[in-house]
This record gives structure tokens, C-alpha cells and sequence, in this order.
């Protein structure tokens, strides 16, 4: 009887074990069953969204644009190979029945799949852009309803990108314009206030300047020929930021999903990963903004306008209106409402410095943001004591 | 009576004395279990073990100290790439840094055994003392070496995988990432001379234009009775532009030593930060109370040696477009030549019988555009110099930092560089 009780109660216990160990496993080999196909179906996703358009391997769809890369696919790889990883450590945690070990795995088999959802839908934006950004041309995002300087140049439209780089190019010629004529009226005034004429009526001699007062001048033209130099170093750099776009997507974006695989290095993944996002996708729609407002306050197009200049009548008028009327009337006639300067004002005060100031500020954070999101905090005060 | 008396009263104090042995041994198993099971949470105030730690660190102080003397005879040129120093254990040149008595692979490995007899040593020191405290102390800090070896091993095996990847065959501009941060150096480098030198050469034109007058006593000579001199300074306007050329000018050469300073740093990153301080947080860590402190030097030692490089070689690939960069051209600093052009072609033009007025003004403007085109060149490479000097590396920084911090949150306590990025 007793033999029988106990043989009865180590059957009990083992069945019980059995019981537990099922009950532990199925929800999870179920749940692990559900990331798989779900992992599966953005890798297939991935790949059929690449060969539909630019083949399988080695080229990737940007912007409608088929670029070859290594990078995406190795980032896929390494993707795949810490996905491998994961489930070695999960099995041995199993086999070693411990939890931290099966902790971590799960946690990294979790950011792995979540770096795979980023580069999907990373890419599903940056691929619909083509669909929804022309779109855009007549659309205006800061003043609904106003027309937009894009719309009369839509012939010029490629995609986001270009068109963005092509407007602060348009920029960058119209500062550049603006410094070069505004040099060429300060030495025609120069030549003026340098001139004197000396007369020498037999022994008599006279020093007479034509226009002394013309150098009081200079230290005016002076400030203004430094701003206009800042804003053209300026848009010189956003120019050149814009202009890292492609390297972004196609170097630091699967760098950063790399990075992000590992656990000590997540949170540098998460801000290369969000630098991207930022500079890809926010910034050019910030610079439509900005074009919008631009175009608001100075209805001109930029790429069409020609930078302000005065003539060589235009000068003698202008020393006309100072004898007439005094330095304040000329400056409110060729600075103020409808002057021939009021739009290198507008153009370079707000298009060129004030609002892409505010745009990157806004965009450090929007980033900042993401990179917060994607599991890493990073610091940008520096960047923003930069700017 | 007296006697049997005494004879109790003694062995009930026999007793006492016996229960009281019974009791104390008793606690000290009791405090040795309890010190035992705390082992792994309590870091110790033990003297001996701070002491042979303080030792040890006295130890090597000194040798690091002889390395850095003897490494000032290594000259630049003969630095070795941080590949080298990473994989590579040279034992037949004793006096470089990569050499087996400099490499850290040597003095990690020293430095491991030497913890492991100390902390034997301690152990011993505590069996026979009977203080299980220190005897528990001590088999912790024998743990702690076994996983660092166990760290170090890991870490060989990333440096070397890392260094064995060639990114030629992947099309890109250069072999190592310690190739490629070097690369984007001196492509940085370059292009901050280049500039520089475009804005000194529009000084310079635009110094030497202002300083040109035209003075003509007989302008109108109507005899020795009335006549009538002009002194003209025709390229007097340019001198406005020359403030804020100065102060950009000088906004690059700011840049360029800084650039220079990276380029120090990368050196000394590469041939002493795995040298020299990896060993040291290595044995610093194999001991309870610089365990932390050794973590945070093995942080800032792995993280700079692998990651400064890696991230600028990542923007010398951004700025090369994947390619490789030829550096950039410096600019003609013909100025005089240029000048002395538009000059000549001016006076010979005025020199000319019945001369057009506005011939002569179309040529004294041909000094004035070559001077305001080589200022906005100048003007305009101020920004991409801004962007590879400024602006990337701020972000390399501010990634590293972050990257610092995990490693030292794991290694030890956390640590923020972030402040070194407020050097640019």
C-alpha cells in the first residue's frame, strides 16, 4: 500500500511538472510562432518591395530613385544573424532554466523586431514620397488656401529633395547677386567720396572733395556686407547638409540599425536612426514651410528674381533724394515697403536666416524626440549652442 | 563545606566560560555565513586587499609612467595605425609601442595574473588569520578576474574582426576605420587650408586694390595760369568687405587647429588608450574598492578606441558619397599677378590718345569683379568648412558620449563625456 501511495505520488508530481512545463511553453512558442511570421512578412515584404522595383539584391528604392547599396542588405544580415543570436541565448536560457539569460534574449529579439518595423516604414515613407510629395506643389502648409511659388515652377519638380536644393541654391545666387552689386554701388560711391579736385589758379591752390560725406558710409555698408556674408555661409551650409541626404539613408540609417542591434550600443543606433529621420524626411517639408512663408511676405519668385542693384542713374537719383529730402527719406525710399531693397531684406532676413534658424531647432527636437522613442537619449545642446 | 563550595562555584564559572566559547563560536560561524552570503553585494573596507590595490596601482603608475617616457621617442611618422596596435604583438621591436612589453594584450594578461596572485595571496593571508570576511572578499575579486580575462577575450575577438573587415572591397575610399576617421581628417584639414587661404588671398587683393590712386596734378593744364588735378581712389569701396572676410578668415584658422587637435587626439587614442589605460582599468577592476573607477577606464578606453574612429570614418563615407576624396586644390595666390593684369590693361587703355572713358572704367572694373568673385568664393567654402569641422563632428560627440555612457553604466558607474563635446 505505501509503495503504491508513493509510486502514485512521484507520478502525481511528474504529471504536475509535465502540466507546468506545458502550460509555460505552448503560450510562449505560440507568441515567439506570432514575431516570427511577423519578422518573416517584413523581411518578404522588404525584399518583393526592392524587387518589384530595382531587383533583389544590392539596390534599394529611394524616392522613386533606385540607388545601389551594401548597407541595407548588410544591415538586414546582421539583423538576421542577432535574430540567430537571440535564440541561441533563449535556448540555452531554457536549458539552464534561467530567467535573466531568457530575459535578455526575449528583450533583444524585441529591439531587433522593432529596428526591423523602423526600416519598414522608413522606407514606406521614403517610397511614398513620390506619391504624395507632388502633391505638395500645390498645396500651401502655411497659409492654406494661398497659392505657392512651386506651383508656376512645377516643371522643375523631380522630388522632394531636389526641389528643396534647388530653392536654397536659388537662394545662395540671389545673396550672392545681392553682395555683388551691393559692393559695386559702395565703390561707385567710394570713387565719388575718394575724388577731389585740386585747382590751381596761379599760385593759389584748393583741395576740394566732391562727396566727403560719402565715407561716412562705409561703416553702414560695412555691416551690411558682413550680414549678407553670414547668411550666404549659412545657406552655403544648409546647402551642404541638404546635400548629405542620400548618405544619411544610405550609409548612417543601416549603420544605425546595426548599431541598435546591440544592446550597448542601442542608444547611438536610436540617434543615428532618428538624425536620419529628421534630416530626410522633416527637414525638406520644413523648407517648403518656409518657402510658403517666404513667398507670403515677398510674393516674388526667388529662383526668377534678379538681386536688387541700382544704376548709375539710380545712384545720381539716389544723391538727389539725400540733397532733397535727407539720408532718412532715401533709406525709407530704397529700404522700406516697395523699395529696390526691401526684398533682399525679406528674402535674406527671413527665407535665409529666421525661420531655417527655427526649422533645425525644430527639428534637433523632433529628433531628439525620436531618439527617445527608439530607446536612446542623446544630448543636442551642443548642436543647438551651434546654430 | 568551604571546599565543596569552591568546587562548585568553579565549575559553574567552567561552564559560564564554556557556554560563552560555545556562543562566540557560535556568532563567527553565524557572521561568516552572513558575510558569505553578502559577499557578492558588500565592497569591502578590508585594509589589506585596498592596500595591495594601492600597491598595485603605485606599480603601475610607475610603468606607465617609463612607457610614456620611452614613448617619446617614437616618432609621428612611426605611430602605428590603431589596427596594429589592436592585433598585432610585436616581439621583435622592443621599443615600439606595439611591442610585447607595450602591448596591452601583454599587460592585460600581467596584469590579470598578478591581480589573481594577489588576490590568492589575500586569500591565504585570510585562512590564516581565520577572517572568512576577507577569505569571501577574495573569492569575489577572483570572479572578477576570471570574467575580465573572459571581456578581454570577447574584445580581441571584435578588434581583430573589426580590423580584418577591408571597406575597399566594399567599394568604399579606404581599408580600416582608423583609415578612414585619418582620411576624413586630412581631407578636413585640407579643405580649412584651402579656405583659409582663399580668404587670405581676397585680403590681400582687395588690401592691395584699395591701396591703387589714380592722382593727375594736370588733369586740365591750361597753361602755367589755371589748372585743374583729380586724385581718384577707384577700388576704395572694396575695403568694406574686408571686416568680415578678416573674421571668417580667422574662423578657419580656429578650425584648422582644431581639426589638428582631432588629429593629435586620434594618435593618441590609437597607440596609448589600449596600451596604457585598458590594462590599468583592467587590474583596477579585478579588486572591490576600484572596481567602478577601473569599469569607467575600460569604458573610455574601448569606446574611444573603437568608436572615435568608427564614427568619423562613417562622415568621411557621408561627405565621399561612399567613394574616396582627392584633397582639395589650393587656390592661386597670384594675387599681385592678377592685379598688376588689370592694371597694366588700364593704364594702357588711358595711355591711348582720345581713350574711351569707358573703356578705361570697363577696365579698372575687371580688377574690382576679380576681387569680389574671389571673396564670394571665399565667403561660400567658409560653410562646407563649417559642416566637416563643426557641425559632423559635434554629432560624432554626442554619439560617442552616448555610447561611453551604456558601456560604463555596465562596466562600472555611469560616466558622461558629453562635456567634450562643448570643446568644439
Amino acid at each position: 500500500m505505501r509503495v503504491k501511495k508513493e509510486i502514485n505520488e512521484s507520478l502525481n508530481k511528474r504529471s504536475k511538472k509535465a502540466k507546468l512545463f506545458s502550460v509555460r511553453t505552448i503560450p510562449f512558442f505560440s507568441s515567439f510562432r506570432l514575431i516570427f511570421v511577423s519578422f518573416m512578412f517584413f523581411v518578404i515584404l522588404s525584399a518583393v518591395s526592392f524587387a518589384t522595383e530595382c531587383g533583389l539584391f544590392g539596390n534599394y528604392l529611394y524616392n522613386g530613385v533606385c540607388v545601389p547599396d551594401y548597407l541595407v542588405n548588410l544591415s538586414t544580415i546582421i539583423m538576421l544573424i542577432s535574430v540567430l543570436i537571440a535564440s541561441a541565448f533563449y535556448m540555452i536560457g531554457i536549458a539552464l532554466e534561467h530567467e535573466r539569460i531568457k530575459q535578455w534574449s526575449k528583450d533583444l529579439l524585441f529591439q531587433i523586431l522593432g529596428s526591423v518595423l523602423i526600416l519598414g516604414v522608413y522606407l514606406g515613407i521614403a517610397a511614398s514620397l513620390d506619391f504624395w510629395a507632388p502633391s505638395l506643389l500645390n498645396t500651401n502648409l502655411a497659409y492654406v488656401g494661398e497659392p505657392t511659388v512651386r506651383s508656376f515652377s512645377s516643371a522643375n519638380w523631380v522630388n522632394l529633395h531636389d526641389h528643396v536644393t534647388h530653392y536654397v541654391s536659388c537662394l545662395i545666387s540671389y545673396t550672392k547677386g545681392s553682395v555683388k552689386n551691393i559692393v559695386g554701388i559702395t565703390s561707385a560711391i567710394s570713387i565719388l567720396a575718394t575724388t577731389s579736385i585740386n585747382i590751381q589758379i596761379s599760385d593759389y591752390n584748393q583741395f576740394y572733395s566732391i562727396f566727403a560725406t560719402g565715407s561716412g558710409l562705409s561703416s553702414l555698408v560695412s555691416i551690411a556686407i558682413g550680414a549678407l556674408a553670414s547668411t550666404l555661409i549659412q545657406l552655403r551650409l544648409q546647402l551642404e547638409i541638404l546635400n548629405l541626404n542620400s548618405a544619411l539613408f544610405s550609409l548612417i540609417l543601416p549603420l544605425g540599425l546595426v548599431f541598435r542591434s546591440f544592446p550597448y550600443t542601442r542608444s547611438a543606433g536610436a540617434a543615428m536612426i532618428a538624425i536620419t529621420i529628421g534630416f530626410t524626411i522633416f527637414l525638406p517639408i520644413f523648407y517648403l514651410i518656409i518657402e510658403d512663408i517666404g513667398y507670403h511676405y515677398y510674393p516674388k519668385n526667388v529662383c526668377l528674381e534678379s538681386p536688387p542693384s541700382v544704376s548709375f542713374f539710380g545712384l545720381v537719383g539716389m544723391g538727389i533724394t539725400i540733397a532733397k529730402d535727407g539720408a532718412f527719406a532715401a533709406v525709407q525710399k530704397y529700404f522700406g515697403q516697395g523699395g529696390d531693397f526691401e526684398g533682399l531684406i525679406k528674402v535674406a532676413v527671413i527665407q535665409a536666416t529666421v525661420l531655417p534658424l527655427i526649422a533645425y531647432l525644430v527639428v534637433l527636437n523632433i529628433t531628439k524626440r525620436i531618439a527617445e522613442i527608439l530607446g536612446g537619449e542623446i544630448d543636442f545642446s551642443t548642436l543647438v549652442r551651434l546654430i | 563545606m568551604m571546599e565543596r563550595m569552591k568546587e562548585l562555584i568553579n565549575r559553574k564559572k567552567e561552564r559560564k566560560r564554556k557556554e560563552r566559547k560555545t556562543n562566540s563560536l557560535q556568532t563567527d560561524t553565524l557572521q561568516t555565513e552572513i558575510l558569505q552570503k553578502n559577499t557578492f553585494q558588500t565592497e569591502a573596507q578590508g585594509i589589506p586587499l585596498s592596500s595591495g590595490a594601492f600597491i598595485l596601482f603605485v606599480l603601475l603608475f610607475f610603468f606607465i609612467l617609463s612607457n610614456l617616457l620611452s614613448a617619446e621617442l617614437i616618432s609621428p611618422e612611426n605611430l602605428p595605425t590603431g589596427c596594429e596596435v589592436a592585433t598585432k604583438l610585436d616581439f621583435g621591436n622592443q621599443t615600439g609601442p606595439t611591442s610585447a612589453e607595450q602591448n596591452w594584450k601583454s599587460l592585460s594578461f600581467i596584469g590579470l595574473l598578478l591581480s589573481a596572485a594577489f588576490v590568492s595571496i589575500i586569500y591565504m593571508i585570510g585562512k590564516a588569520i581565520d577572517a572568512p570576511g576577507l577569505m569571501a572578499r577574495a573569492k569575489t575579486d577572483l570572479i572578477q578576474v576570471a570574467v575580465t580575462g573572459i571581456a578581454l577575450v570577447f574584445l580581441y575577438g571584435i578588434l581583430s574582426s573589426l580590423c580584418a573587415i577591408d571597406a575597399k572591397e566594399f567599394g568604399f575610399g579606404f581599408s580600416s576605420f582608423f583609415d578612414g576617421a585619418n582620411k576624413y581628417f586630412e581631407y578636413s584639414r585640407a579643405y580649412a587650408l584651402k579656405t583659409y587661404l582663399e580668404a587670405t588671398n581676397s585680403i590681400m587683393e582687395i588690401s592691395a586694390l584699395t591701396s591703387f590712386r589714380i592722382n593727375s596734378p594736370n588733369f586740365i593744364d591750361l597753361g602755367t595760369f589755371f589748372k585743374l588735378g583729380v586724385y581718384i581712389q577707384p577700388y576704395a569701396g572694396y575695403g568694406v568687405t574686408i571686416g568680415a572676410i578678416n573674421w571668417f578668415a580667422s574662423l578657419v584658422l580656429l578650425s584648422y587647429s582644431l581639426i589638428t587637435g582631432f588629429m593629435v587626439v586620434l594618435n593618441a587614442i590609437q597607440t596609448y588608450f589600449l596600451n596604457l589605460l585598458l590594462p590599468a582599468g583592467v587590474v583596477l577592476r579585478c579588486f572591490s574598492p576600484t572596481r567602478d573607477f577601473g569599469g569607467i577606464l575600460i569604458a573610455i578606453s574601448i569606446g574611444l578606441f573603437v568608436f572615435y574612429p568608427l564614427l568619423f570614418s562613417f562622415s568621411y563615407m557621408m561627405i565621399s558619397k561612399g567613394g574616396e576624396l582627392s584633397p582639395p586644390g589650393l587656390p592661386n595666390m597670384d594675387w599681385e599677378g592678377k592685379i598688376n593684369w588689370a592694371v597694366s590693361r588700364a593704364i594702357i587703355v588711358s595711355s591711348i590718345p582720345l581713350g574711351s572713358a569707358v573703356q578705361l572704367i570697363g577696365q579698372l572694373s575687371t580688377g574690382g569683379n576679380l576681387a569680389t568673385d574671389s571673396l564670394l568664393n571665399a565667403y561660400e567654402d567658409v560653410g562646407p568648412a563649417i559642416l566637416f569641422i563643426y557641425i559632423l563632428p559635434a554629432i560624432n560627440w554626442i554619439i560617442l558620449a552616448a555610447i561611453v555612457r551604456e558601456l560604463s553604466k555596465v562596466l562600472g558607474q555611469e560616466v558622461d563625456i558629453s562635456g567634450l563635446a562643448r570643446m568644439i
